[in-house]
């Protein structure tokens, strides 16, 4: 039995546990709370607290699923990787530092999950060991690392309340000074972990790691755990907080919304779509729905890790090709790996009665009823447009039109065990949505909306649909339209220049500050102060001596002379 | 070569008249003969070198006993009721004395004479001739500047000149004129002091020392090649070498340690730290000898067989001696 077996089948049997548990906490309303603790100094006491409600069971179960079909899918994604055993190894670790995020409410638990989760993604993604993992590696962690640091932060100004179960305090965080610092460092820290916008470099760059890690980590779990944690602090958030997080969502959710329409990597674009719906996450969040926030967080989870496995099954068939113009009419070759691709690629668009129309329509309607103004509301619904544009041209690109990969390939649907670990995910992915909304929201949402309002999200849909095909089509006599305003594409292409700003922008100056101090005192004044010139002057003194000193024995009994009848003469 | 075992033991006695004596004229005496019958154990008619050498004792070491029995006959006379006048005299005695033991300003003979010795004789001179010049500073003990001066000078040119020294003969007399100026540092103050640091000296540089002569090393570059033949020996060579250096766990750390808790004592920092900057450049060559030959990659030459010689005694010794700063240190509490 392989590992991947022992693994797929221990975390099946915890997920399916934990979602029947959630149901049982859901229809009771019940919670439970489990406390050890630890140690108590100076009246601040260190517990170990377990908190199991029916949010964080079913958090846990779909994490649980996710992950037992990613590793079951990994199977025949990694064959023949001698390390396999220390892949599914760190995908374990990674589920475990999940589950401690999930189920703690006490900011010290969190962050042994929390930095759990920043080391093992970091060794997930610099897994093939290449400059370019690392880099991109290296980015992950130490964009990380700010929201460690954050947090460990909170944990200090925690102190004063005598103990770090944040949940009993969450009503006193909008009344105390102290406690708008540690959420103001919460915001932060599940920023970075969320890679909300000035901390989104990390995101595609962590695609260097191998598919299942992005499918699992980098698109449904990690990066929902920032989500997650301002799920569980939302009710501190004051209305300040609220607005600047929301401003911050949605400028990520259209800036990667854009970004993704240029990108021509299969995965980043998948990477910058994660990237857009966790804005929308924020966003929404920061309106005070917590609950959609949550369910949209499920029910991205399932069809982007679908996505991803789909995006690595073609990457696996054309041998390690990742470029989307390489691809091209590949519904014809595999078949069923194109249909689940598709299906999860609408249910990202909000296709009716697939499980991202639940949340994402409800988010939008949600929005509409609201009184925002109107920035707002233009920027939700041009995003939610964007994401059907980048998708119909990805769509275009990968699977319909001619076939531009080389013409000795050996691509097909042979892939039983990657077609298999699919297959689990995509009935959820289907119904997903539906069975949520029944299980979490017992009384519908009330939306109340004009004809156009209510229409509008299926008409940038369309409007979406439609600039996502004759944009990227493209000719063999015609270059693309994008070329046309080729500094603008460079603009939103690269992200809004965050990599630069992340990576030269913060380290120029001190690597040229660095570079200076270390020719000037270095290697400059403290060698001619200290230790070359000194040694070469004690040297050249030595050999100075050494010529005075050899055979000059005469004149030196006769300076010794000299010197005793100087002193004689002073008598 | 019967006659060696003669002037031996006449030096010896020498040396014993003269730190034995109750008038100076007898301490002149007996250095007189440890300087006649050192000229005939120094000579070698096979090798010029040895002659030179004794050549060169012969005449600094004549003079040096002059400048004495000139300096004790002037200090006897009647008219010195003036104290101003006697400090002159002593400066003059202590500046003979001074040439004898190869102090500092009046070093130069040292290290040329000791290039023309063999090891044996080095030893000698190195240990057993230091003795009766230092024994009669104490008699004459002045804290005067003139001996703070002479330490500053032994500490500056021993260290400087021994940067640049090839031939472990004089490497060794560089760091007997370092250890000089820390031994006239303890006269100064406190003479129990000087006694341990010179019979402590005296055992590590003996070691050292013996080690040479059995290997048959008198530049750097020989000890590439003999030590790898004697791993064991190689390590206690090295470790010895620390120990002269004055680092901690050694015994050679016991000395210094000492001397340096008396100066403070007697609140002379300054020239304490002097003393321990300089060493410092002491410890700089003695360190290059050790870690090129420890750390260098050792070159055995298949065909080369080295005599072999018996070196469990001087192992044993040295194993002893190396680690007995605990003990030292215990012992000096009923001393």
């Amino acid at each position: 039995m392989s590992i991947c077996l022992i693994y797929f089948v221990t975390f099946l049997f915890f997920s399916v546990l934990s979602f029947l548990l959630s149901l049982n906490f859901m229809i009771l309303d019940y919670s439970l709370m489990l406390e050890y603790e630890m140690l108590s100094i100076n009246s601040c006491s260190i517990i170990m607290t377990i908190l199991l409600d029916w949010m964080s069971l079913l958090f846990m179960s779909f994490v649980l699923f996710i992950s037992s079909m990613v590793i079951y899918y990994s199977e025949e994604y990694m064959e023949g990787d001698i390390y396999l055993h220390r892949f599914i190894m760190l995908v374990s670790m990674f589920v475990l530092s999940m589950m401690l995020l999930i189920i703690s409410p006490n900011l010290i638990s969190i962050l042994l999950g929390w930095d759990g989760l920043g080391l093992v993604s970091y060794c997930l993604v610099i897994y093939y060991q290449n400059i370019k993992s690392y880099n991109a590696g290296m980015i992950t962690a130490l964009t990380n690392r700010i929201g460690d640091v954050a947090l460990l932060m909170a944990i200090a100004w925690m102190m004063n309340f005598g103990g770090f179960n944040y949940i009993f305090y969450i009503d006193v965080y909008k009344n105390s000074m102290e406690m708008y610092i540690i959420i103001l460092l919460i915001m932060l820290a599940a920023m970075t972990k969320s890679a909300q916008i000035p901390f989104s470099s990390w995101l595609p760059a962590a695609m260097a790691a191998p598919t299942p890690v992005s499918s699992l980590v980098h698109s449904s779990t990690l990066v929902t755990a920032g989500v997650y944690l301002l799920i569980r602090f939302n009710f501190a958030l004051t209305s300040n907080l609220m607005l600047i997080l929301l401003f911050i969502g949605t400028m990520t959710m259209f800036m990667a919304g854009m970004g993704a329409n240029f990108e021509f990597d299969l995965k980043k674009i998948i990477a910058l779509s994660t990237l857009s719906q966790l804005g929308l996450m924020i966003s929404i969040l920061a309106l005070g729905e917590y609950q959609l926030a949550f369910f949209h967080l499920l029910t991205h989870a399932l069809f982007k890790a679908l996505l991803f496995m789909c995006a690595g099954c073609m990457i696996h068939s054309l041998s390690n090709c990742q470029d989307i113009r390489y691809m091209g009419g590949l519904i014809k070759v595999m078949p069923l790996t194109c249909t689940y691709f598709m299906i999860s690629n609408l249910a990202l668009c909000g296709l009716p009665f697939l499980s991202g129309f639940y949340s994402k329509d409800l988010i939008l309607e949600v929005l509409s009823m609201s009184y925002l103004n109107i920035y707002i509301y233009v920027i939700f619904f041009f995003s939610t447009g964007l994401t059907v544009c980048y998708t119909f041209r990805l769509i275009y690109y990968v699977l319909v039109g001619n076939f531009c990969f080389y013409s000795l390939s050996k691509i097909n649907d042979n892939s039983k065990i990657m077609l298999q670990g699919m297959s689990g995910l995509i009935f959820l992915v289907i119904v997903g949505g539906s069975m949520l909304m029944w299980l979490m929201f017992p009384t519908p949402y009330f939306i109340c909306l004009p004809f156009t309002m209510k229409i509008m999200a299926l008409i940038v849909s369309f409007f979406g649909a439609w600039f996502g095909f004759e944009l990227s089509k493209f000719t063999l006599n015609d270059s693309l339209k994008s070329f046309y305003l080729l500094n603008s594409s460079l603009f939103f292409s690269s992200m809004w220049n965050m990599p630069y700003i992340s990576t030269f922008g913060l380290n120029y100056y001190p690597i040229k500050l660095g570079s200076k101090l270390y020719k000037t005192i270095d290697q400059g004044w403290s060698e001619y102060y200290g230790s070359q010139n000194l040694y070469s002057k004690i040297s050249n003194t030595s050999v100075f001596l050494q010529f005075m000193f050899n055979n000059n024995y005469k004149i030196f009994m006769l300076l010794i002379m000299m010197w005793v009848i100087f002193m004689i003469l002073y008598i | 070569m019967y006659y060696k075992l003669l002037f031996f033991n006449s030096l010896m006695i020498g040396t014993l008249i003269a730190i034995s004596s109750y008038s100076w004229m007898g301490m002149w005496m007996g250095l007189e003969i440890n300087l006649l019958s050192m000229i005939p154990l120094i000579s070698d008619n096979k090798n010029m070198m040895a002659s030179e050498a004794a050549l060169k004792y012969f005449i600094i070491q004549t003079m040096a006993s002059t400048l004495l029995l000139f300096s004790i006959i002037m200090m006897s006379m009647k008219f010195m009721y003036q104290m101003n006048l006697i400090t002159y005299f002593n400066l003059i005695f202590n500046t003979s004395l001074f040439i004898k033991m190869g102090a500092a300003p009046f070093h130069f003979w040292f290290p040329e004479m000791m290039e023309g010795l063999n090891w044996l004789n080095a030893i000698i001179m190195l240990t057993w001739q230091k003795l009766s010049p230092m024994v009669l500073l104490t008699y004459s003990n002045t804290t005067s500047m003139y001996l703070i001066l002479t330490i500053m000078f032994s500490m500056m040119i021993s260290g400087i000149m021994g940067l640049n020294q090839t031939s472990l003969r004089k490497i060794m007399a560089y760091s007997s004129i370092n250890h000089i100026g820390w031994m006239i540092s303890s006269i100064m103050l406190i003479e129990i002091v000087w006694f341990y640091y010179f019979i402590i000296y005296c055992i590590i540089t003996i070691n050292i020392s013996i080690m040479f002569m059995k290997l048959n090393v008198f530049h750097i570059n020989q000890l590439y090649i003999s030590m790898n033949y004697h791993i064991l020996l190689k390590l206690f060579f090295a470790l010895n070498f620390m120990s002269l250096g004055g680092l901690p766990p050694f015994l050679g750390f016991f000395p210094k340690w000492l001397t340096i808790q008396t100066l403070i004592q007697s609140n002379m920092y300054s020239i304490a730290f002097i003393m321990i900057l300089m060493t410092l450049m002491t410890l700089f060559f003695y360190l290059r000898i050790t870690f090129s030959i420890l750390l260098l990659s050792k070159a055995v030459l298949t065909f080369y067989t080295q005599p072999k010689i018996n070196t469990n005694y001087i192992m044993a010794f040295n194993f002893i001696t190396l680690l007995s700063l605990i003990f030292v240190t215990l012992m000096f509490n009923f001393l």
